[in-house]
């Protein structure tokens, strides 16, 4: 089962990072937020202290997707789960990452605000990508979505590949 | 009662609180293996004396001029803390004895993270439990009673270069020791004691709603209320006697373990960007909004039954059971505005934002940090920004 979990974390993780790029030229949330970021700020999501990472990184006031391998990366905030597990429990929507931060599941290694910022587009994120009757329970306000699904999925899937991915 | 999931607590911190408690320093330190302390003050407290005391009661420890830094301003700095870490570092010292408040304690935190880290930057060390190295030992002497900052796994640093509040949050953070001696707060004004009393209460009230609230800290929680309601009012009209000051004083640390384990919420996380970008102070401004805060959580059930729990702490059996039960969580908002009222009458506290020089052309700024301080994710409800806005239209004037 645990092996099953690491297998979402990963697919979860691989894609995630895709998704925010094409929401973050789409939703005005995630713009906003973006905004709020340093240029050339470069932030990691990862399901453990080890990894498996989702790198992305605002360059030219765009958001990057900058793969999943750690390598030479020098990110300056990682938010990462205490083990895999509790990622895959707000993964699979079992938790809001919102509680799991405030439980302390979840460590932001960097500037709080910028984490802070980064735990919202990840929530919008996750409303684009689940039916609202399965975060309802997690969520207290709907979040409502800016753009259609099928948009975004065409949009990810024909994402060109950044440098470094 | 509200139950977690799942919870986390820790508080080492050894607490020698009463009447002279600085006669248990040496037996302290030489239980800690110290031999040559590092002493850090602000020149305020040198003038009032307070350093004297501390030093009349360290005998055999290798203590001089140069092992005394007094220069901590108001606000802990980058700078500050760098230039501190360099003199404990010239100086081979191995411990720190804070005398002061908030800014000296998280001070001698930066400066023990910088050491153990081995590092000449500490913004390099933002973030949570960033400290991996062996700590040096770290004992307090609070002199004012608001912060718990000698109970909190939190320092915050403000870098003035880049105006930023930065945080540091880390278990290894918390002190060794803190001593709690009603001498050390006899000179603290009333008009601080009162402002500093309500940042007690304010600690102690969002970590007994915030989403990490747990069974321990709600304990530590409530029995501050209970002691701010009880004692704050009598501390303030009567600064040198010992029995108030030290309920206050064992409310603030009281305050301080329980936030520091179950967080702070909505009023912090406007308080603190006030302070940042209104450059007000913490006290001032989590006073004001206090009350506004709690009224925006009225609408959620879970901080309505806190609030009800509140009022027994707060205003004790009598008012509590002559209150009908559903209007309990508004008395408790009620009690809370009386005090202030009241603390206003005898002290002058501030009781609006326009008053401390909040500028209403800066919301928006204050809005845009507000949402993105990590004390509102621990907050009730999904907070939006319009949501901080109406806290501070309503506390504005």
């Amino acid at each position: 089962m645990k092996f099953l979990h690491h297998i979402i974390d990963r697919i979860i993780l691989l894609t995630a990072g895709r998704f925010l790029v094409v929401l973050s030229e789409k939703d005005s949330r995630i713009k906003k937020e973006l905004e709020f970021w340093p240029d050339e700020f470069t932030a990691a999501l990862a399901a453990d202290k080890h990894g498996p990472f989702m790198f992305i990184k605002k360059l030219n006031n765009k958001l990057h997707y900058l793969g999943f391998k750690e390598d030479d990366k020098k990110a300056e905030l990682k938010i990462f789960f205490k083990d895999e597990e509790l990622a895959y429990q707000v993964f699979s929507v079992k938790e809001s990452i919102r509680d799991s931060f405030s439980e302390h599941r979840l460590i932001i290694d960097g500037d709080f605000s910028v984490g802070v910022s980064m735990i919202y587009m990840l929530e919008i994120l996750e409303s684009y990508l689940l039916p609202s009757f399965m975060t309802k329970d997690i969520m207290p306000n709907k979040i409502n979505r800016e753009t259609g699904r099928v948009m975004l999925f065409l949009h990810t899937l024909t994402l060109n590949k950044d440098k470094g991915e | 009662m509200r139950f977690p999931e799942y919870y986390e607590f820790y508080n080492p911190v050894k607490i020698n609180s009463g009447k002279n408690a600085l006669l248990t320093l040496d037996y302290e330190m030489e239980r800690l293996k110290i031999k040559k302390p590092f002493i850090l003050t602000n020149e305020m407290l040198d003038e009032l004396n307070l350093l004297d005391l501390l030093l009349e009661h360290l005998h055999g420890f290798e203590i001089s001029g140069k092992h005394i830094f007094k220069k901590i301003p108001n606000v802990s700095s980058v700078d500050i803390v760098k230039k501190a870490a360099e003199v404990f570092r010239e100086n081979d010292c191995d411990s720190i004895i804070a005398l002061g408040g908030g800014s000296v304690i998280d001070t001698a935190k930066g400066i023990n993270l910088m050491i153990s880290e081995n590092t000449d930057d500490i913004r390099k060390l933002v973030g949570v439990e960033t400290a991996h190295g062996d700590m040096k030992p770290l004992i307090v002497i609070p002199t004012t009673s608001g912060t718990g900052s000698e109970a909190t796994v939190e320092a915050v640093i403000t870098d003035e270069e880049r105006k930023l509040k930065l945080e540091f949050l880390s278990n290894k953070l918390l002190p060794d020791l803190a001593v709690l001696d009603p001498r050390m707060t006899f000179p603290l004004p009333a008009r601080l004691t009162a402002s500093l009393g309500v940042d007690v209460l304010v600690h102690a009230v969002e970590a007994y709603t915030g989403l990490q609230k747990n069974p321990l800290s709600d304990n530590y929680a409530l029995t501050a209320v209970k002691l701010i309601g009880k004692y704050l009012k009598s501390a303030v009209r009567e600064g040198d006697n010992v029995k108030y000051r030290m309920a206050m004083a064992n409310a603030s640390i009281m305050a301080g373990i329980a936030f520091s384990n179950s967080m702070v919420g909505i009023i912090h996380a406007i308080g603190h960007a006030c302070e940042s970008v209104s450059e007000v102070s913490h006290g001032d401004a989590i006073s004001i909004l206090l009350s506004h805060g709690m009224e925006y959580n009225l609408k959620f059930d879970y901080c309505r039954n806190s609030y009800s729990d509140l009022l027994l702490s707060l205003a004790g059996p009598e008012i509590y059971a002559s209150t009908p039960a559903e209007k309990r969580a508004e008395a408790a908002v009620d009690e809370v505005v009386k005090l202030l009222d009241e603390l206003k009458d005898l002290a002058g506290i501030p009781r609006n934002l326009k008053e401390i020089g909040v500028r209403k052309e800066d919301f928006e700024e204050i809005v845009e940090k507000a949402i993105h301080d990590a004390a509102v994710l621990s907050s009730a409800g999904r907070v939006e920004r319009g949501d901080i806005r109406s806290i501070l239209e309503a506390a504005y004037e």
